[in-house]
Protein backbone atom coordinates (compact mmCIF):
# COMPACT_ATOMS: atom_id res chain seq x y z
CA UNK A 1 0.00 0.00 0.00
CA UNK A 2 2.85 2.37 0.88
CA UNK A 3 4.57 1.64 -2.44
CA UNK A 4 1.35 2.26 -4.37
CA UNK A 5 0.82 5.55 -2.51
CA UNK A 6 4.38 6.62 -3.33
CA UNK A 7 3.93 5.78 -7.01
CA UNK A 8 0.61 7.67 -7.15
CA UNK A 9 2.35 10.71 -5.61
CA UNK A 10 5.17 10.50 -8.16
CA UNK A 11 2.61 10.17 -10.95
CA UNK A 12 0.71 13.24 -9.81
CA UNK A 13 3.75 15.53 -9.62
CA UNK A 14 4.85 15.64 -13.28
CA UNK A 15 1.28 15.45 -14.57
CA UNK A 16 0.34 18.66 -12.79
CA UNK A 17 2.92 20.51 -14.89
CA UNK A 18 2.24 18.85 -18.23
CA UNK A 19 -0.35 21.40 -19.43
CA UNK A 20 -0.84 21.50 -23.18
CA UNK A 21 0.82 18.17 -23.94
CA UNK A 22 0.34 15.89 -26.96
CA UNK A 23 -2.46 13.36 -26.86
CA UNK A 24 -2.14 10.62 -24.28
CA UNK A 25 -4.48 7.78 -23.49
CA UNK A 26 -5.12 6.17 -20.13
CA UNK A 27 -7.65 3.67 -21.51
CA UNK A 28 -5.63 2.12 -24.36
CA UNK A 29 -2.82 0.76 -22.10
CA UNK A 30 -5.41 -0.60 -19.65
CA UNK A 31 -7.15 -2.56 -22.43
CA UNK A 32 -3.82 -3.65 -23.90
CA UNK A 33 -2.63 -4.89 -20.52
CA UNK A 34 -5.81 -6.89 -20.07
CA UNK A 35 -5.39 -8.25 -23.61
CA UNK A 36 -1.85 -9.38 -22.80
CA UNK A 37 -3.04 -11.11 -19.66
CA UNK A 38 -6.00 -12.89 -21.23
CA UNK A 39 -3.79 -13.83 -24.19
CA UNK A 40 -1.21 -15.30 -21.82
CA UNK A 41 -3.98 -17.14 -19.94
CA UNK A 42 -5.28 -18.52 -23.24
CA UNK A 43 -1.80 -19.76 -24.24
CA UNK A 44 -1.19 -21.43 -20.89
CA UNK A 45 -4.56 -23.20 -20.97
CA UNK A 46 -4.71 -24.29 -24.60
CA UNK A 47 -1.06 -24.69 -25.62
CA UNK A 48 1.25 -25.27 -22.67
CA UNK A 49 -1.44 -26.59 -20.25
CA UNK A 50 0.22 -25.08 -17.20
CA UNK A 51 -1.48 -25.93 -13.88
CA UNK A 52 -1.18 -22.33 -12.64
CA UNK A 53 -3.51 -21.17 -15.42
CA UNK A 54 -6.39 -23.58 -14.68
CA UNK A 55 -8.33 -20.89 -12.86
CA UNK A 56 -11.78 -21.47 -11.36
CA UNK A 57 -14.21 -19.40 -9.30
CA UNK A 58 -12.78 -21.17 -6.25
CA UNK A 59 -9.19 -20.23 -7.11
CA UNK A 60 -10.15 -16.59 -7.54
CA UNK A 61 -12.19 -16.47 -4.33
CA UNK A 62 -9.29 -18.11 -2.45
CA UNK A 63 -7.30 -14.92 -3.07
CA UNK A 64 -9.94 -12.91 -1.21
CA UNK A 65 -10.88 -15.23 1.66
CA UNK A 66 -7.35 -15.78 2.99
CA UNK A 67 -6.78 -19.31 1.66
CA UNK A 68 -4.42 -18.18 -1.11
CA UNK A 69 -2.68 -15.61 1.06
CA UNK A 70 0.40 -13.54 0.22
CA UNK A 71 3.63 -15.57 0.26
CA UNK A 72 6.87 -16.17 -1.67
CA UNK A 73 6.29 -18.56 -4.56
CA UNK A 74 8.47 -21.53 -5.53
CA UNK A 75 8.70 -20.86 -9.27
CA UNK A 76 12.09 -21.32 -10.88
CA UNK A 77 14.48 -18.41 -11.13
CA UNK A 78 14.10 -17.91 -14.88
CA UNK A 79 10.31 -17.49 -14.60
CA UNK A 80 10.50 -15.21 -11.58
CA UNK A 81 13.47 -13.07 -12.52
CA UNK A 82 13.20 -12.91 -16.33
CA UNK A 83 9.60 -13.86 -17.16
CA UNK A 84 7.89 -11.52 -14.72
CA UNK A 85 10.05 -8.46 -15.40
CA UNK A 86 9.58 -9.03 -19.14
CA UNK A 87 5.78 -9.15 -18.71
CA UNK A 88 6.00 -6.01 -16.58
CA UNK A 89 8.02 -4.38 -19.36
CA UNK A 90 5.26 -5.09 -21.91
CA UNK A 91 2.62 -3.46 -19.70
CA UNK A 92 4.93 -0.57 -18.83
CA UNK A 93 5.57 0.11 -22.51
CA UNK A 94 1.87 -0.12 -23.40
CA UNK A 95 1.54 2.91 -21.12
CA UNK A 96 4.73 4.66 -22.27
CA UNK A 97 3.78 4.39 -25.93
CA UNK A 98 0.34 5.80 -25.13
CA UNK A 99 2.01 9.03 -24.07
CA UNK A 100 2.22 8.37 -20.32
CA UNK A 101 5.36 9.04 -18.33
CA UNK A 102 7.68 6.64 -16.49
CA UNK A 103 5.79 6.80 -13.19
CA UNK A 104 2.44 6.17 -14.87
CA UNK A 105 4.01 3.18 -16.60
CA UNK A 106 5.20 1.88 -13.23
CA UNK A 107 1.69 2.35 -11.81
CA UNK A 108 0.15 0.40 -14.70
CA UNK A 109 2.68 -2.43 -14.24
CA UNK A 110 2.04 -2.47 -10.49
CA UNK A 111 -1.75 -2.52 -10.91
CA UNK A 112 -1.81 -5.09 -13.69
CA UNK A 113 0.54 -7.34 -11.73
CA UNK A 114 -1.92 -7.22 -8.82
CA UNK A 115 -4.82 -8.02 -11.18
CA UNK A 116 -2.83 -10.98 -12.54
CA UNK A 117 -2.14 -12.29 -9.04
CA UNK A 118 -5.79 -11.92 -7.97
CA UNK A 119 -7.62 -13.23 -11.02
CA UNK A 120 -5.34 -15.06 -13.46
CA UNK A 121 -3.37 -17.53 -11.35
CA UNK A 122 -4.41 -20.55 -9.31
CA UNK A 123 -1.44 -20.20 -6.95
CA UNK A 124 -1.45 -18.06 -3.83
CA UNK A 125 -0.66 -14.37 -4.09
CA UNK A 126 3.05 -13.94 -4.73
CA UNK A 127 4.92 -11.19 -2.90
CA UNK A 128 8.05 -11.57 -5.02
CA UNK A 129 6.07 -11.34 -8.29
CA UNK A 130 4.41 -8.15 -7.05
CA UNK A 131 7.91 -6.68 -6.50
CA UNK A 132 9.83 -7.90 -9.56
CA UNK A 133 7.06 -7.53 -12.19
CA UNK A 134 6.52 -3.76 -11.84
CA UNK A 135 9.96 -2.64 -10.66
CA UNK A 136 11.98 -4.92 -12.93
CA UNK A 137 9.45 -4.26 -15.70
CA UNK A 138 9.77 -0.48 -15.42
CA UNK A 139 13.58 -0.50 -15.31
CA UNK A 140 13.90 -2.97 -18.18
CA UNK A 141 10.98 -1.33 -20.01
CA UNK A 142 12.28 2.23 -19.97
CA UNK A 143 15.65 1.05 -21.28
CA UNK A 144 13.97 -0.91 -24.09
CA UNK A 145 11.59 2.00 -24.81
CA UNK A 146 14.52 4.37 -25.34
CA UNK A 147 16.56 1.82 -27.31
CA UNK A 148 13.61 1.28 -29.67
CA UNK A 149 13.24 5.04 -30.07
CA UNK A 150 16.93 5.35 -30.90
CA UNK A 151 16.68 2.56 -33.47
CA UNK A 152 13.67 4.14 -35.18
CA UNK A 153 14.62 7.80 -35.02
CA UNK A 154 18.40 7.77 -35.31
CA UNK A 155 19.01 4.60 -37.31
CA UNK A 156 20.25 4.97 -40.89
CA UNK A 157 19.17 1.51 -42.05
CA UNK A 158 16.08 0.95 -44.27
CA UNK A 159 12.76 1.64 -42.52
CA UNK A 160 11.58 -1.96 -42.41
CA UNK A 161 14.79 -3.23 -40.75
CA UNK A 162 14.60 -0.49 -38.13
CA UNK A 163 10.91 -1.22 -37.60
CA UNK A 164 11.59 -4.96 -37.21
CA UNK A 165 14.41 -4.34 -34.72
CA UNK A 166 12.24 -1.90 -32.76
CA UNK A 167 9.41 -4.47 -32.76
CA UNK A 168 11.73 -7.08 -31.25
CA UNK A 169 13.05 -4.65 -28.62
CA UNK A 170 9.78 -2.92 -27.70
CA UNK A 171 6.80 -4.84 -29.15
CA UNK A 172 4.03 -2.89 -27.44
CA UNK A 173 5.48 0.52 -28.26
CA UNK A 174 6.16 -0.36 -31.87
CA UNK A 175 2.67 -1.83 -32.37
CA UNK A 176 1.01 1.26 -30.86
CA UNK A 177 3.03 3.58 -33.08
CA UNK A 178 2.23 1.47 -36.13
CA UNK A 179 -1.46 1.42 -35.20
CA UNK A 180 -1.62 5.23 -34.98
CA UNK A 181 0.71 5.72 -37.94
CA UNK A 182 3.10 7.97 -36.08
CA UNK A 183 5.29 10.20 -38.19
CA UNK A 184 8.91 9.56 -37.36
CA UNK A 185 11.02 12.51 -38.32
CA UNK A 186 14.67 11.53 -37.91
CA UNK A 187 15.70 15.18 -37.83
CA UNK A 188 13.25 16.36 -35.16
CA UNK A 189 13.88 16.62 -31.46
CA UNK A 190 16.99 15.99 -29.43
CA UNK A 191 19.10 12.98 -30.22
CA UNK A 192 20.56 10.56 -27.72
CA UNK A 193 24.28 9.91 -27.53
CA UNK A 194 24.61 6.18 -27.75
CA UNK A 195 27.42 3.67 -27.64
CA UNK A 196 26.23 0.25 -28.83
CA UNK A 197 28.52 -2.74 -29.29
CA UNK A 198 27.47 -6.17 -30.53
CA UNK A 199 29.92 -9.00 -29.83
CA UNK A 200 30.16 -12.60 -30.98
CA UNK A 201 32.69 -14.77 -29.22
CA UNK A 202 33.71 -17.86 -27.32
CA UNK A 203 33.80 -18.48 -23.60
CA UNK A 204 36.76 -20.74 -22.89
CA UNK A 205 35.02 -22.51 -20.03
CA UNK A 206 36.47 -22.96 -16.59
CA UNK A 207 35.70 -24.47 -13.23
CA UNK A 208 34.08 -23.44 -10.00
CA UNK A 209 36.13 -24.63 -7.02
CA UNK A 210 35.04 -25.08 -3.44
CA UNK A 211 37.28 -22.62 -1.60
CA UNK A 212 37.21 -24.74 1.56
CA UNK A 213 37.87 -28.25 0.17
CA UNK A 214 39.36 -27.25 -3.24
CA UNK A 215 36.98 -29.75 -4.90
CA UNK A 216 35.70 -28.94 -8.36
CA UNK A 217 32.00 -28.12 -8.05
CA UNK A 218 31.01 -27.15 -11.61
CA UNK A 219 32.84 -27.43 -14.93
CA UNK A 220 31.74 -24.94 -17.57
CA UNK A 221 32.26 -26.05 -21.16
CA UNK A 222 33.66 -23.96 -23.96
CA UNK A 223 30.73 -22.38 -25.79
CA UNK A 224 29.84 -19.49 -28.05
CA UNK A 225 27.99 -16.40 -26.91
CA UNK A 226 26.61 -13.11 -28.14
CA UNK A 227 26.67 -9.91 -26.15
CA UNK A 228 25.29 -6.39 -26.33
CA UNK A 229 26.66 -3.36 -24.52
CA UNK A 230 24.48 -0.25 -24.73
CA UNK A 231 25.33 3.07 -23.07
CA UNK A 232 22.85 5.92 -23.46
CA UNK A 233 22.83 9.61 -22.64
CA UNK A 234 20.17 12.17 -23.59
CA UNK A 235 21.65 15.67 -23.21
CA UNK A 236 19.43 18.10 -21.31
CA UNK A 237 16.97 15.39 -20.35
CA UNK A 238 16.06 15.17 -16.65
CA UNK A 239 13.49 12.40 -16.95
CA UNK A 240 14.10 8.87 -15.65
CA UNK A 241 16.73 6.98 -17.65
CA UNK A 242 18.26 10.03 -19.32
CA UNK A 243 21.45 8.06 -18.58
CA UNK A 244 21.47 4.29 -18.56
CA UNK A 245 23.58 1.26 -19.33
CA UNK A 246 22.57 -2.22 -20.47
CA UNK A 247 24.90 -5.23 -20.54
CA UNK A 248 23.28 -8.40 -21.89
CA UNK A 249 24.65 -11.71 -23.10
CA UNK A 250 23.23 -15.02 -24.26
CA UNK A 251 24.75 -18.46 -24.72
CA UNK A 252 23.20 -21.73 -25.96
CA UNK A 253 23.63 -23.41 -22.57
CA UNK A 254 21.78 -20.69 -20.70
CA UNK A 255 19.01 -19.52 -22.99
CA UNK A 256 17.30 -17.15 -23.19
CA UNK A 257 19.80 -15.04 -21.29
CA UNK A 258 23.12 -15.66 -19.66
CA UNK A 259 22.93 -12.27 -18.09
CA UNK A 260 21.28 -8.88 -18.28
CA UNK A 261 22.34 -5.92 -16.16
CA UNK A 262 20.40 -2.64 -16.41
CA UNK A 263 21.12 0.54 -14.47
CA UNK A 264 19.65 3.97 -15.12
CA UNK A 265 19.19 7.25 -13.34
CA UNK A 266 15.66 7.82 -11.97
CA UNK A 267 15.95 11.23 -10.36
CA UNK A 268 19.03 13.42 -10.61
CA UNK A 269 20.95 16.01 -12.55
CA UNK A 270 24.16 16.50 -14.46
CA UNK A 271 27.20 18.47 -13.38
CA UNK A 272 30.07 20.04 -15.28
CA UNK A 273 29.35 22.46 -18.12
CA UNK A 274 30.36 21.94 -21.73
CA UNK A 275 34.09 22.41 -22.24
CA UNK A 276 35.11 21.45 -18.71
CA UNK A 277 37.37 18.46 -18.07
CA UNK A 278 35.01 16.76 -15.60
CA UNK A 279 31.37 16.09 -16.34
CA UNK A 280 28.82 13.64 -15.10
CA UNK A 281 25.48 12.91 -13.51
CA UNK A 282 24.42 11.95 -9.99
CA UNK A 283 21.20 11.05 -8.23
CA UNK A 284 18.93 8.12 -7.49
CA UNK A 285 19.42 5.14 -9.81
CA UNK A 286 17.33 2.05 -10.50
CA UNK A 287 18.87 -1.36 -11.15
CA UNK A 288 17.69 -4.69 -12.52
CA UNK A 289 20.14 -7.60 -12.68
CA UNK A 290 19.96 -11.20 -13.77
CA UNK A 291 22.92 -13.56 -14.17
CA UNK A 292 22.38 -17.21 -14.92
CA UNK A 293 25.53 -19.27 -14.10
CA UNK A 294 24.72 -22.25 -11.84
CA UNK A 295 25.98 -21.86 -8.27
CA UNK A 296 26.84 -18.19 -8.60
CA UNK A 297 23.70 -16.87 -10.25
CA UNK A 298 22.26 -13.64 -8.95
CA UNK A 299 19.27 -11.43 -9.63
CA UNK A 300 17.78 -8.36 -7.98
CA UNK A 301 15.77 -5.20 -8.44
CA UNK A 302 16.71 -2.12 -6.48
CA UNK A 303 17.26 1.60 -6.23
CA UNK A 304 19.88 3.74 -4.56
CA UNK A 305 22.37 6.57 -4.87
CA UNK A 306 24.85 6.61 -7.71
CA UNK A 307 26.80 8.72 -10.10
CA UNK A 308 28.84 8.77 -13.26
CA UNK A 309 31.96 10.90 -13.66
CA UNK A 310 33.80 11.39 -16.95
CA UNK A 311 37.24 13.03 -17.10
CA UNK A 312 39.30 14.14 -20.06
CA UNK A 313 42.94 13.26 -19.38
CA UNK A 314 44.51 14.04 -22.76
CA UNK A 315 43.31 14.87 -26.27
CA UNK A 316 42.33 11.22 -26.81
CA UNK A 317 42.43 9.87 -23.27
CA UNK A 318 39.34 9.62 -21.09
CA UNK A 319 38.36 7.93 -17.89
CA UNK A 320 34.82 7.23 -16.73
CA UNK A 321 33.75 5.86 -13.36
CA UNK A 322 30.17 4.82 -12.59
CA UNK A 323 29.09 3.68 -9.15
CA UNK A 324 25.62 2.66 -8.01
CA UNK A 325 24.73 1.25 -4.60
CA UNK A 326 21.19 -0.07 -4.33
CA UNK A 327 18.84 -1.14 -1.60
CA UNK A 328 17.29 -4.40 -2.77
CA UNK A 329 13.72 -5.17 -1.66
CA UNK A 330 13.93 -8.60 -3.25
CA UNK A 331 16.94 -10.50 -4.51
CA UNK A 332 17.57 -14.13 -5.44
CA UNK A 333 21.00 -15.74 -5.53
CA UNK A 334 22.77 -19.03 -5.90
CA UNK A 335 21.53 -22.57 -5.79
CA UNK A 336 20.56 -24.69 -2.78
CA UNK A 337 21.26 -27.97 -4.58
CA UNK A 338 17.55 -28.85 -4.86
CA UNK A 339 15.43 -30.07 -7.79
CA UNK A 340 14.28 -26.83 -9.43
CA UNK A 341 11.14 -28.47 -10.84
CA UNK A 342 9.93 -29.29 -7.34
CA UNK A 343 11.45 -26.76 -4.97
CA UNK A 344 12.63 -23.19 -4.79
CA UNK A 345 16.29 -23.74 -5.56
CA UNK A 346 17.72 -20.35 -4.67
CA UNK A 347 18.24 -18.13 -1.71
CA UNK A 348 15.94 -15.10 -1.55
CA UNK A 349 15.58 -12.07 0.61
CA UNK A 350 16.15 -8.35 0.94
CA UNK A 351 19.66 -6.95 0.79
CA UNK A 352 21.89 -4.63 -1.16
CA UNK A 353 23.76 -4.59 -4.43
CA UNK A 354 26.51 -2.45 -5.86
CA UNK A 355 28.33 -1.91 -9.12
CA UNK A 356 31.52 -0.06 -9.98
CA UNK A 357 32.29 0.37 -13.68
CA UNK A 358 35.65 1.90 -14.65
CA UNK A 359 36.49 2.66 -18.29
CA UNK A 360 39.89 3.87 -19.45
CA UNK A 361 39.54 4.94 -23.05
CA UNK A 362 42.03 5.97 -25.70
CA UNK A 363 40.09 7.22 -28.69
CA UNK A 364 42.52 5.71 -31.23
CA UNK A 365 43.57 2.50 -29.46
CA UNK A 366 40.74 1.04 -27.41
CA UNK A 367 39.46 0.61 -23.88
CA UNK A 368 40.31 -1.12 -20.63
CA UNK A 369 37.17 -1.76 -18.60
CA UNK A 370 36.83 -3.17 -15.09
CA UNK A 371 33.43 -3.94 -13.56
CA UNK A 372 32.83 -5.13 -10.00
CA UNK A 373 29.34 -6.27 -9.04
CA UNK A 374 28.24 -7.42 -5.61
CA UNK A 375 24.94 -8.81 -4.34
CA UNK A 376 24.45 -9.24 -0.60
CA UNK A 377 21.20 -11.04 0.18
CA UNK A 378 19.77 -11.79 3.61
CA UNK A 379 17.56 -14.84 4.13
CA UNK A 380 15.03 -13.01 6.25
CA UNK A 381 11.86 -13.59 4.20
CA UNK A 382 11.80 -17.39 4.36
CA UNK A 383 14.16 -20.21 5.45
CA UNK A 384 17.01 -20.95 5.16
CA UNK A 385 18.08 -18.00 7.25
CA UNK A 386 21.55 -16.57 6.83
CA UNK A 387 23.23 -14.41 4.23
CA UNK A 388 24.73 -14.82 0.82
CA UNK A 389 27.39 -12.79 -0.96
CA UNK A 390 27.99 -13.08 -4.71
CA UNK A 391 30.74 -11.05 -6.39
CA UNK A 392 31.63 -10.71 -10.08
CA UNK A 393 34.82 -9.07 -11.30
CA UNK A 394 35.20 -8.59 -15.05
CA UNK A 395 38.28 -7.00 -16.64
CA UNK A 396 38.03 -6.39 -20.38
CA UNK A 397 40.52 -5.19 -22.97
CA UNK A 398 39.07 -3.71 -26.18
CA UNK A 399 41.54 -3.19 -29.04
CA UNK A 400 40.36 -1.27 -32.09
CA UNK A 401 40.85 -3.10 -35.37
CA UNK A 402 39.39 -0.44 -37.67
CA UNK A 403 36.06 -0.27 -39.52
CA UNK A 404 34.32 0.00 -36.12
CA UNK A 405 35.47 -3.49 -35.17
CA UNK A 406 37.32 -4.33 -31.98
CA UNK A 407 38.91 -7.47 -30.54
CA UNK A 408 37.78 -8.04 -26.96
CA UNK A 409 39.28 -10.24 -24.24
CA UNK A 410 37.39 -10.59 -20.94
CA UNK A 411 38.71 -12.14 -17.77
CA UNK A 412 35.89 -12.91 -15.36
CA UNK A 413 36.23 -14.02 -11.78
CA UNK A 414 33.32 -14.95 -9.49
CA UNK A 415 33.01 -15.62 -5.77
CA UNK A 416 30.12 -16.81 -3.65
CA UNK A 417 30.10 -17.19 0.10
CA UNK A 418 26.95 -18.20 1.95
CA UNK A 419 26.59 -18.46 5.69
CA UNK A 420 23.32 -20.21 6.60
CA UNK A 421 21.98 -21.32 9.94
CA UNK A 422 21.56 -24.73 8.29
CA UNK A 423 25.15 -25.49 7.20
CA UNK A 424 24.07 -28.00 4.55
CA UNK A 425 23.14 -25.05 2.32
CA UNK A 426 26.47 -23.26 2.66
CA UNK A 427 28.47 -22.67 -0.50
CA UNK A 428 31.97 -21.23 -0.73
CA UNK A 429 33.01 -21.26 -4.37
CA UNK A 430 35.26 -19.36 -6.72
CA UNK A 431 35.90 -19.59 -10.45
CA UNK A 432 37.53 -17.89 -13.41
CA UNK A 433 36.63 -17.68 -17.10
CA UNK A 434 38.25 -16.11 -20.14
CA UNK A 435 36.16 -14.95 -23.08
CA UNK A 436 37.34 -13.73 -26.48
CA UNK A 437 35.07 -11.96 -28.94
CA UNK A 438 34.82 -9.69 -31.93
CA UNK A 439 32.75 -6.54 -31.40
CA UNK A 440 31.06 -4.25 -33.89
CA UNK A 441 30.59 -0.76 -32.47
CA UNK A 442 27.96 1.78 -33.51
CA UNK A 443 30.34 4.58 -32.55
CA UNK A 444 33.94 4.74 -31.42
CA UNK A 445 33.80 6.64 -28.12
CA UNK A 446 33.10 3.59 -25.90
CA UNK A 447 30.31 5.46 -24.17
CA UNK A 448 32.64 8.04 -22.59
CA UNK A 449 31.66 11.52 -23.70
CA UNK A 450 33.01 14.94 -22.87
CA UNK A 451 31.09 17.79 -24.45
CA UNK B 1 -23.59 -9.20 -26.38
CA UNK B 2 -20.48 -10.93 -27.68
CA UNK B 3 -21.07 -9.80 -31.24
CA UNK B 4 -21.97 -6.18 -30.48
CA UNK B 5 -18.33 -4.98 -30.77
CA UNK B 6 -17.95 -7.05 -33.95
CA UNK B 7 -21.01 -5.36 -35.46
CA UNK B 8 -19.78 -1.92 -34.38
CA UNK B 9 -16.36 -2.64 -35.89
CA UNK B 10 -18.00 -3.63 -39.19
CA UNK B 11 -20.14 -0.48 -39.14
CA UNK B 12 -17.12 1.74 -38.54
CA UNK B 13 -15.17 -0.05 -41.27
CA UNK B 14 -17.90 0.87 -43.74
CA UNK B 15 -17.71 4.59 -42.86
CA UNK B 16 -16.34 6.70 -45.79
CA UNK B 17 -12.90 8.26 -45.21
CA UNK B 18 -11.25 11.44 -46.39
CA UNK B 19 -7.90 12.27 -44.72
CA UNK B 20 -5.12 9.92 -45.98
CA UNK B 21 -3.55 9.83 -42.52
CA UNK B 22 -6.85 8.84 -40.97
CA UNK B 23 -7.33 6.30 -43.75
CA UNK B 24 -3.99 4.68 -42.84
CA UNK B 25 -4.96 4.42 -39.17
CA UNK B 26 -8.33 2.97 -40.16
CA UNK B 27 -6.62 0.43 -42.40
CA UNK B 28 -4.51 -0.64 -39.44
CA UNK B 29 -7.64 -0.74 -37.29
CA UNK B 30 -9.29 -2.99 -39.88
CA UNK B 31 -6.33 -5.38 -39.72
CA UNK B 32 -6.47 -5.41 -35.92
CA UNK B 33 -10.25 -5.90 -36.05
CA UNK B 34 -9.79 -8.93 -38.28
CA UNK B 35 -7.37 -10.42 -35.76
CA UNK B 36 -9.83 -9.67 -32.95
CA UNK B 37 -12.79 -11.15 -34.83
CA UNK B 38 -10.78 -14.27 -35.69
CA UNK B 39 -9.73 -14.66 -32.04
CA UNK B 40 -13.32 -14.18 -30.84
CA UNK B 41 -14.72 -16.73 -33.28
CA UNK B 42 -11.86 -19.13 -32.47
CA UNK B 43 -12.61 -18.68 -28.79
CA UNK B 44 -16.30 -19.45 -29.35
CA UNK B 45 -15.40 -22.63 -31.21
CA UNK B 46 -12.88 -23.64 -28.54
CA UNK B 47 -15.37 -22.94 -25.77
CA UNK B 48 -17.92 -25.07 -27.58
CA UNK B 49 -15.48 -27.95 -27.86
CA UNK B 50 -14.57 -27.57 -24.19
CA UNK B 51 -18.20 -27.59 -23.07
CA UNK B 52 -18.94 -30.61 -25.26
CA UNK B 53 -15.99 -32.54 -23.84
CA UNK B 54 -16.36 -31.09 -20.32
CA UNK B 55 -12.65 -30.23 -20.36
CA UNK B 56 -11.90 -27.41 -17.91
CA UNK B 57 -8.66 -26.14 -19.48
CA UNK B 58 -10.34 -25.90 -22.91
CA UNK B 59 -13.35 -24.08 -21.43
CA UNK B 60 -11.11 -21.60 -19.57
CA UNK B 61 -8.82 -21.19 -22.59
CA UNK B 62 -11.77 -20.67 -24.95
CA UNK B 63 -13.36 -18.08 -22.67
CA UNK B 64 -10.02 -16.29 -22.29
CA UNK B 65 -9.58 -16.30 -26.07
CA UNK B 66 -13.02 -14.71 -26.52
CA UNK B 67 -12.13 -11.96 -24.03
CA UNK B 68 -8.77 -11.48 -25.79
CA UNK B 69 -10.50 -11.13 -29.15
CA UNK B 70 -13.08 -8.69 -27.81
CA UNK B 71 -10.33 -6.61 -26.20
CA UNK B 72 -8.51 -6.42 -29.54
CA UNK B 73 -11.72 -5.31 -31.25
CA UNK B 74 -12.24 -2.61 -28.62
CA UNK B 75 -8.67 -1.38 -29.29
CA UNK B 76 -9.49 -1.18 -33.01
CA UNK B 77 -12.70 0.72 -32.28
CA UNK B 78 -10.66 3.24 -30.29
CA UNK B 79 -8.43 3.79 -33.32
CA UNK B 80 -11.46 4.21 -35.57
CA UNK B 81 -13.17 6.76 -33.36
CA UNK B 82 -10.02 8.63 -32.23
CA UNK B 83 -7.41 8.20 -34.99
CA UNK B 84 -5.19 11.09 -33.83
CA UNK B 85 -1.61 9.97 -33.13
CA UNK B 86 -0.55 9.37 -29.57
CA UNK B 87 2.35 11.37 -28.13
CA UNK B 88 5.40 10.52 -30.16
CA UNK B 89 8.61 9.08 -28.80
CA UNK B 90 10.11 12.57 -28.81
CA UNK B 91 7.08 14.04 -27.05
CA UNK B 92 6.73 11.31 -24.43
CA UNK B 93 6.95 13.01 -21.02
Amino acid sequence: VARLALIVALVALPCAAEGDAPRRSYVIPAIESLTLQTGFLTFNNLISSKPFAQITWQSVSSHFNGEGHWNFDTDNMLVNQIGHPYMGNLIFNAARSSGLNFWWGLLYAETQSLIWELFFEVEGLSINDQITTPIGGAILGEALHRIAETIMVDGTEPFWTRWLCALLVDPMGTLNRWMYSEDLDPYAGTHARVFAAFSVGVSLGGQLHDTVTSDTRVTNLTEGFIRVLFSYEMPGDRRPFSHFNVDASAAPGAMPFSSIFVRGILVGDGFGTAGTRAQGVAGLWGTYDFAQPALVRASSVGAGPGGQLSLRLTENGFVQLTGVFSAVPYGAVGSLGLDEDLYRNYHLGPGASGVLDLRLVHGQAGMIRAVVQEWFILGEYIPPSGYDSVTYLTVSAWVKLGWRFAAVVDFMSVWRASFMADHTYNQHVQGNTIMVSLAYMGSEDFGVRIR
Amino acid sequence: MTFAPVALAALLAATPLSDPKVRTVHTHAAIISSVGIAATLGGCATLGVGLHNQHDATITGGAALIVTGLNIIVLAIFAWIWPEPLASWHDSP
